[in-house]
């Protein structure tokens, strides 16, 4: 066989291919193109897909798989497949050929490295007759991104969580009517040319629960209280969606003039059904925390012969006055971070150890009022 | 002093059609002429083909020369070798000869006690070819089966066009001299201009079994062509799937591996897989095919489970909390009073949690930074797997949570 030497036919229907002519599948299946009289018949595929169906992920480009209408002669066909306009990566290409009857294997692959992206593949027919060809392949230059906005009800108990997802297209490759799925949710028709974007509304749901709380983090928030609202994708509520993707979040809040205000923004981590995600929006100025390290010092010094300490604990005592102008009873949850090893030996209100260098307090503020909290820690052992 | 007959064009041919070697050979006017068949090519990994063809001569009674002309291609002659076929005992190889000024011709000088036709075996190594293979895994996350395709697929970028042939992978690892090496003797000195022919390949040492994967039917090869076929096809294999946590993998989730038996009876069937590339995909509920990753599989021996990692699912959360540590025994010198040695004690807690919709067995996985250490408390019984290593099974019911705990006491800790 001579790859080199298409028929004339055959350069023909190329050049009518690329020259943007849509040619019948049924008109291009005859330019037998072996001379040698092995009774090949060349198909040349149509450049343009019946269907494209892309599967978007976070991590790898996106897997796409097109379905093109072919005719096919009884007995061994040769398929060109040409992928010059398209950024594929040529390692994932696949086919399938279902015949409309009988059936049709593939037999073998060739690429011709002078051809550049065009693949063939021979198929052995049982009958003539009409077939779907079946390409997947992963395509470069498809982005896509979800984003969310949340409007908090004037309690700050409920939101109306609003999705979106933004398909950028730079693969080379238009898309007309593409199904589009991705990572917790779907497109059914996409139309985007390359080097188009389209923003879409995914889903509105209303009357998401959420919570909300005051965080005195100083090593994590700094020094002021921080506001984290907590919301949950649970079977059996409102929002209950299989998956939702990472995204930007933006949280509004009513204003005294009845306009949503931004309240803040963050980045809501990927969470599927049953999962939670905090959200640290921005600090709360109507709390007022003062932090005082009122004793830090060491005891226990052990030392070696030379009179140099080779071991020593650590105490260290801190006081909060805190200072609550919300307007509302609440709460407020101090943070700290001693370091591990450590032990609380002291404090004015409940403690709790979430992480072996971490202790939470957490602190019941009134309206209006003012609370002063006391918290006293030992590390041993150190050096 | 050898003779060479004369030239006819009808067994001229053979060779050319064969590949590597242009052939010139003689034979008595009015023999008919043998026939000749299609090259075979053993394809060895690093860059190595074993090219095997047939040639068909007619001999005249006595001595007589054929003439390999290797015009193309990376054949590499010093590594030729002939021999008769058909007559054994009545033709024999005398000779190769080679001349500085005819570059890459040799020159095969026969001895045949009757004339007659005569076929010989030409075999010599080649390079620019090149086989592998490359796997396509589908997982069915409905099923639970598995698809696998091994495609062999060979590359012919020798500057040689092989209009058809008989096409074999050869993978494992395989030893090679060089044929252009001198082990005894002393090489001549290199001429001004000499051709490099073969690099050197390195001496490997022959520690994994060959396995020789075929290209079925003969196939057209031109140069600067790739053929890719369908080696192995396995449909609907039923798979095992595991649930495996451990902090180091994944970022922390947790992901399922893929098991498929290879047993004579069972699974693959008790195959070899070769070692190849892996495209790997899971078909998914929405009629849609999902790209995992792509990676490395194989060598795989009969018998061997076939293990694959298809990736972190968000059937199952696990949170990881290093709840306590403290430090104790601290012993000190009892010259010079420093910190030798001390313990620690650090308690883990592991909240599992599943949202999937039936019971499922969940392996998870802690290293210890130390291998002096002992499993003071653990609320589920663990299997220390190596020194710093210890590894649970845990049952989660379905949507349900089960908190794993436990404590070690790492000692003989120096500061």
């Amino acid at each position: 066989m001579n790859h080199s030497t298409p028929t004339v036919i055959a350069r023909a229907l190329l050049a009518a291919l690329f020259s943007g002519v849509v040619v019948p599948a049924a008109l291009l299946a005859q330019a037998p193109v072996r001379p040698d009289g092995d009774g090949f018949v060349e198909v040349v595929v149509p450049t343009a897909p019946d269907t494209v169906t892309l599967r978007l992920t976070s991590d790898q480009p996106a897997s796409v798989a097109t379905t093109r209408k072919i005719t096919l002669a009884q007995g061994p066909n040769r398929l060109r497949f040409d992928w010059s306009r398209e950024r594929l990566d040529e390692g994932s290409l696949r086919f399938d050929v279902t015949p409309s009857s009988g059936s049709a294997s593939i037999t073998q692959r060739e690429k011709i490295r002078r051809r550049g992206a065009m693949t063939y593949f021979d198929v052995d027919a049982g009958n003539a007759g009409t077939a779907t060809l079946t390409a997947r392949y992963l395509l470069a230059g498809i982005g896509w991104r979800v984003a969310y906005s949340g409007l908090l009800d004037a309690a700050g108990t409920s939101m109306t969580l609003v999705g979106t997802v933004e398909v950028t297209n730079r693969s080379g490759q238009d898309l007309d009517a593409a199904r589009v799925v991705f990572d917790g949710g779907e497109l059914a028709a996409l139309t985007l040319a390359q080097g188009e974007r389209r923003e879409v509304e995914l889903f509105r749901v209303e009357q998401v629960p959420v919570k909300r709380r005051y965080v005195l983090d100083p090593a994590r928030y700094g020094a002021l209280p921080a506001i984290e609202v907590e919301l949950e994708n649970r079977a059996g509520s409102p929002l209950a969606r299989p998956f939702l993707a990472a995204g930007r979040i933006r949280l509004l809040t009513p204003q005294e003039n009845g306009q949503p205000g931004l309240l803040g923004e963050d980045v809501l981590s990927a969470t599927p059904l049953g999962g939670k995600a905090k959200l640290y929006v921005g600090h709360a100025r109507d709390f007022v925390v003062d932090r005082y390290v009122t004793f830090q010092g060491n005891e226990n010094e052990r030392r070696d012969r030379w009179n140099k300490v080779v071991a020593y604990d650590q105490r260290t005592k801190l006081v909060y006055k805190v200072r609550n102008g919300s307007g509302a009873a609440t709460t407020l949850v101090i943070v700290e971070q001693p370091g591990a090893p450590f032990e609380v030996v002291g404090a004015s209100h409940p403690t709790t150890k979430p992480a072996h260098d971490k202790v939470e307090v957490e602190v019941a503020l009134p309206v209006d009022g003012s609370v002063d909290v006391t918290l006293e820690w030992l590390r041993r052992n150190l050096w | 002093m050898h003779r060479f007959v004369p030239l006819r064009g009808a067994t001229v041919l053979a060779a050319l059609l064969a590949g590597g070697a242009a052939l010139v050979a003689a034979s008595p006017q009015g023999a008919p002429a043998p026939a000749a068949s299609i090259p075979r090519l053993l394809v060895y990994p690093g860059d190595l083909t074993i090219v095997e063809e047939t040639v068909a001569v007619l001999l005249a009674q006595g001595r007589s020369s054929v003439r390999l002309d290797f015009v193309r291609g990376n054949a590499d002659v010093a590594s030729l070798e002939v021999v008769p076929l058909d007559r054994a005992g009545e033709v024999k190889v005398v000779s190769l000869f080679r001349r500085d000024d005819l570059g890459n011709t040799t020159f095969v000088e026969l001895e045949a006690t009757k004339p007659g036709p005569e076929r010989l075996r030409l075999r010599y190594a080649a390079r620019g070819l090149a086989a592998s293979v490359a796997y396509t895994a589908a997982f069915d996350a409905a099923k639970w089966t598995l698809d696998l395709v091994q495609e062999l697929e060979v590359s012919n970028g020798s500057g040689e066009s092989f209009t058809q042939a008989d096409v074999r992978a050869v993978f494992g690892v395989v030893r090679t001299v060089p044929s252009s090496a001198v082990l005894h003797g002393r090489a001549p000195d290199p001429a001004p201009d000499a051709a490099p022919g073969l690099p050197t390949p390195p001496l490997a040492q022959d520690l994994a079994e060959h396995t020789v994967v075929p290209f079925g039917a003969p196939l057209s090869l031109p140069d600067g062509v790739t053929v890719r076929r369908v080696a192995l096809a396995k449909r609907e294999l039923a798979t095992t799937l595991e649930w495996r946590f451990d902090v180091n993998g994944w970022g922390g989730r947790v992901w399922r591996v893929a098991k498929v038996a290879n047993a004579a009876n069972a699974g693959l069937g008790g195959v070899t897989l070769q070692p190849g590339s892996l495209f790997l995909v899971e078909r998914e509920a929405t009629a849609t095919e999902r790209f995992v990753r792509s990676g490395g599989l194989g060598p795989l021996a009969p018998g061997q489970e076939l293990e694959l990692d298809l990736g972190p699912t968000n059937d199952f959360a696990v949170e990881r909390t290093v709840v306590d540590l403290q430090r104790g025994d601290l012993v000190f010198g009892d010259y010079n009073k420093a910190l030798i040695s001390y313990s620690e004690t650090e308690s883990v807690k592991l909240l599992l949690e599943s949202r999937a919709a039936d019971a499922r067995a969940l392996t998870v996985t802690e290293h210890v930074s130390t291998p002096s250490f002992e499993l003071t408390a653990s609320s589920a019984p663990a299997n220390r797997k190596d020194q710093t290593t210890l590894e649970w099974k845990i049952d989660v019911p379905a949507g349900g949570k089960v908190e794993l705990t436990y404590s070690v006491k790492k000692t003989n800790l120096h500061p």
